[in-house]
């Protein structure tokens, strides 16, 4: 059942332990008509500086692993079962004394909706100095410049002035970029971004990716960044993991897996995104079907249903993840990965 | 033509003698068989322009013709008749239909409102609609719209404007609420739907890989203007606007899209600086708005090209090549 490979994801021999490793993780809603696995035996590893897109439709999962990492889950109704090291230290045993005492310290998140996740009625300033304060114990004037480096460094020209403003009066783009403020101002070690950019406009967005790919790699802080958007992955992270109902089905360095995807619905959504390079009105390949039902998965592959490559054999064993004979640190699970289709659709992606 | 814009200018009032300038001086014409483009960032009033279109927004100035007749100056049961010819398609499909009726009632209503068939030939057509849009009739008409999925949604919300046999389809983010797998499936439908009926259709999107797939040409707004428009691959190969080549740069993993050696043969949109695509990624100045739009060309605080011309005179829209209008003084080629 464990994938021995999948451990081995993101642990070069070369370097020292990983920031963050998380081993066979499993979340489990828990309600009246059963248990819902929406985190199915996830294994991966981050290094300090690294960005890792986690990638997937809505229901995949990815936001449930987030929240399984930061501990977000009410005990009583959610089950999760596996390991979260985290700098040595096991997420998954500590008390919520002890884990609420990493919140916003040494691990911090970014949320999609910066209207939503901003106290309207507080000035932005004094939510980003809030961290420092009541985390650090620093002094108010201590906090205070803190928080104009912090807002600063997520690129907030003139901070002084925007210290004292509320949400409301900000851009969208303005309010992310505090949320981030707010998330690196006590130096953290590790980030989840959930979805920091779906809701902003292009220009927009293209700023604050390469804001958080620059915070990553400047400051040594690993993320972990949720998206639905492969391009938004592929543009601006070091990793891609890509999630299907529950399961991490293909994980590897950004260029390998959009690149060359081999698992068979990491390929599909690439050919069904509309890309520049075609002509206008090209036939988009979509993907049949929907979604599976989280409640009603079969033994095999849950991609099997929608997969045109699909054979008995994947309705009735689960592929697990398997290192590409290419390259050690891509994994995958599919019977039958994309090899020659492959190479045709290289030769689609450089025109 | 299906659709003609003229001079179209929507000012909403905000009170205190203060209004939004939601669209300026807007004009284009569409026909039949035709999709375009409307991309733009979000507020900068491609929304209200759809919606001024069908008659929901009274414009200031300015005049909007549907299949001949004049959406604008009509009044009464001959602006009725006009409407009928446009049909809309909005972003989210679950909060656009009624969520206490069946899938088959929603479809009835638009029938029942412009009394077209007789009662009991209702029903029959609803269930063709919902054939020509790929849902299975029988499975799906008694179903509410909870019981779908978003996508299956979008489809019955592009059925219910097809009721009423409309020559003008107007779409407003159709496809932003869905997941990508989905999103195609719905971009080849709505592909297939102008074809078969020879639809004109107005694809207002923000995305701007969505807008390149769909649209025959396209229009850049920015802040109620229009700053560009040109067929689709003459644009994105040659975008003449500063800020749709900004809009262009934008788009993620393009890299992706572009040979991996690096020998750029096609980058060179030779501008007026060849370090065109590092353009410094400020947060845009937040003074100018649409309340108060900066004076001249409406794009010049954040563009990288602004000199005094700009600051003080409106560029007119002047035809660069064959079909493809910029509204720029200084324009990339």
């Amino acid at each position: 059942m464990k994938a021995r490979a999948a451990t081995s994801f993101g642990e070069d021999a070369t370097s020292s332990a990983p920031l963050l490793r998380v081993r066979s993780l499993t979340t489990s809603y828990v309600g009246e008509r059963g248990s819902l696995r929406v985190v199915d035996d996830v294994s991966f590893s981050l290094e300090g500086g690294k960005v890792l897109s986690v990638v997937g439709e809505s229901g995949s999962g990815k936001t449930a692993l987030c929240r399984s990492i930061m501990r977000l889950f009410p005990t009583s109704k959610v089950h999760v079962d596996g390991q979260v090291i985290f700098d040595d230290q096991q997420l998954l045993e500590l008390d919520d004394l002890e884990m609420s005492e990493l919140w916003g310290t040494r691990i911090a998140m970014v949320f999609q909706d910066p209207m939503s996740s901003l106290n309207p009625v507080m000035r932005v300033g004094n939510q980003v100095a809030e961290g420092p304060r009541r985390r650090l114990h620093m002094a108010r004037s201590a906090a205070k410049e803190r928080a104009i480096s912090a807002l600063k460094s997520a690129g907030i020209a003139d901070a002084k002035q925007r210290y004292s403003r509320y949400p409301h009066e900000l851009s969208g783009g303005l309010r992310q970029r505090v949320a981030i403020a707010i998330a690196i101002a006590n130096g953290p070690k590790l980030i989840l971004a959930d979805e920091p950019t779906t809701g902003l406009d292009v220009t927009v967005q293209a700023q604050i990716l390469s804001l958080v790919n620059q915070l990553s790699h400047s400051a040594g802080i690993a993320v972990i960044m949720v998206t639905h958007d492969l391009a938004v992955a592929a543009s601006a992270s070091d990793d891609i993991a890509v999630m299907y109902a529950g399961r991490v089905v293909e994980i590897g360095p950004a260029r390998e897996v959009i690149g060359h995807p081999r698992m068979r619905y990491t390929e599909a959504l690439l050919l069904a995104s509309p890309r520049l390079y075609q002509t206008p009105h090209a036939r988009l390949n979509a993907i049949a079907g929907r979604p599976p039902d989280p409640l009603d998965l079969g033994p095999g592959c849950a991609f099997s249903p929608r997969c045109p490559h699909a054979d008995s054999r994947c309705f009735e064993e689960r592929p697990e993840l398997t290192a590409s004979s290419e390259d050690q640190r891509h994994l995958y699970a599919c019977w039958h990965p994309a090899s020659a289709a492959l190479d045709e659709f290289a030769k689609l992606a450089v025109k | 033509m299906i659709l003609e814009v003229d001079d179209l200018t929507v000012e909403l009032p905000l009170g205190y003698r203060r209004k939004v300038h939601a669209v300026s001086g807007v004009s284009f014409s569409l026909r039949q068989n035709e999709t375009l483009g409307l991309v733009g960032e979000s507020g900068c009033g491609k929304s209200t322009l759809g919606k001024t279109i069908v008659g929901l927004v009274k414009p200031s100035r300015g005049s909007v013709t549907i299949a001949g007749r004049s959406i604008t100056t009509l009044k009464g049961r001959e602006l009725r008749l006009a409407r009928r010819n446009a049909q809309l398609v909005f972003q989210d499909p679950l909060s656009s239909l009624n969520p206490r009726r069946t899938i088959l009632n929603s479809l009835i209503e638009p029938m029942a409102v412009w009394n077209t068939l007789e009662p009991d030939q209702r029903a029959p057509r609803a269930m063709e609609l919902l054939e020509e849009v790929g849902l299975d009739p029988s499975l799906i008409k008694g179903r509410f719209p909870s019981q779908l999925s978003g996508g299956q949604c979008q489809r019955v919300s592009i059925a219910r404007a097809l009721c009423v046999s409309p020559t003008l389809l107007i779409c407003d983010e159709p496809v932003s609420a869905l997941d990508v797998s989905i999103q195609a499936q719905i971009l080849n439908l709505l592909h297939d739907i102008r074809e078969q009926r020879k639809l004109a259709m107005l694809f207002i999107s923000h995305d701007l890989s969505v807008v390149h797939n769909i649209s025959d040409k396209i229009a850049v707004m920015y802040m109620g203007r229009l700053c560009e428009t040109g067929q689709t691959a003459a644009v994105y190969k040659q975008p003449l606007h500063p800020y749709t080549s900004l809009l262009l740069d934008s788009i993620p993993g393009t890299q992706l899209d572009e040979p991996q050696s690096g020998e750029s043969g096609e980058s060179e949109a030779s501008g007026p600086d060849p370090a065109t695509t590092t353009q410094p990624l400020e947060p845009p100045s937040d003074v100018s708005s649409a309340i108060n739009p900066p004076s001249g060309c409406r794009y010049h605080p954040r563009c990288p090209y602004a000199d005094a011309t700009c600051e003080s005179e409106q560029p007119p829209m002047r035809e660069l090549r064959s079909g493809h209008f910029v509204g720029c003084h200084h324009p990339l080629a």
